[in-house]
């Protein structure tokens, strides 16, 4: 069962699990489309870095590496484009999440499963801060299931 | 003067004992987090790597049979990375790599 203590906006009605549980991949793969590689600065990382940083700004960089801009918090669906969802403190990015095509938003939570949910909002609050930004790119194709890094 | 009891050297069995507790703490705590420098910096980590290198052994048995973000720890108790930059991230390979170094190492068994 997932923690309320961790996650308080989590309802029986907000969201599903969709997946089951995985250490090969965490939310930054799951948001770019790969289940292969579970991505971190100093490992496998799509950016080339002097020194591993693990705040949202570097992980901003790395999905604007990708495509994506800011979206001025922008989570409505939008024909045509891919968003995430990037949530962080003031040391650590926590988390990214994926629009899907239906609206809802899928993320994978941690070491644990992947759930659908109805909005960014609903994941925060608790373990992972609280929403930071959204980022949109003009959609390429569906995801990919391992892009290269 | 007398050694401090929490600098006592452990006997085997308390090693064994306190990792698997520290081991159990950090999963929990680690669950749900996706940022590997924030589930090293946790507590129950940081004090597995304070346990330094008679450790290691169990780390790799640990890896071994339930393959999660140990790797941070081996790196910075060994100071060795025995991962090909071309298994970077897969957990699978990178599991692999470090139970083949610890073979070779004479820390694993089978």
């Amino acid at each position: 069962m997932i923690p309320p203590s961790d996650f308080p906006r989590l309802t029986p009605d907000n969201h599903h699990i969709s997946s089951p549980a995985s250490t090969d991949y965490n939310c930054i793969a799951w948001a770019a489309g790969d289940t292969a590689h579970w991505w971190q600065p100093g490992g496998h990382w799509p950016v080339p870095l002097d020194q591993p940083e693990y705040d949202l700004a570097t992980l901003a960089k790395m999905f604007t590496s990708l495509g994506f801009e800011d979206c001025a918090m922008s989570a409505d669906l939008e024909p045509g484009f891919d968003r995430v969802a990037l949530f962080g403190d003031s040391v650590y990015y926590t988390h990214a999440a994926r629009q899907l095509l239906n609206g809802k938003w899928t993320s994978k939570l941690g070491k644990a499963e992947d759930i659908e949910h109805d909005t960014p909002h609903d994941i925060a609050g608790g373990l992972y801060g609280e929403l930071a930004r959204i980022m949109k790119r003009p959609r390429l194709s569906q995801p990919s299931a391992s892009p290269a890094p | 003067m007398s050694t401090p009891s929490a600098l006592a050297v452990p006997s085997p069995a308390d090693l064994h004992d306190r990792f698997r507790r520290l081991a159990s703490e950090w999963k929990a705590q680690s669950r749900y987090l996706s940022n590997t420098a924030q589930m090293a910096m946790l507590q129950p980590y940081q004090r597995i790597i304070g346990m330094g290198a008679p450790v290691v052994p169990l780390l790799l048995e640990e890896l071994q049979r339930e393959p999660d973000h140990w790797f941070w720890a081996l790196e910075a108790i060994t100071g060795e990375n025995p991962v090909p930059a071309a298994s970077a991230g897969r957990v699978p390979l990178m599991t692999q790599a470090w139970v083949e170094w610890g073979r070779k190492q004479g820390l694993l068994q089978t």
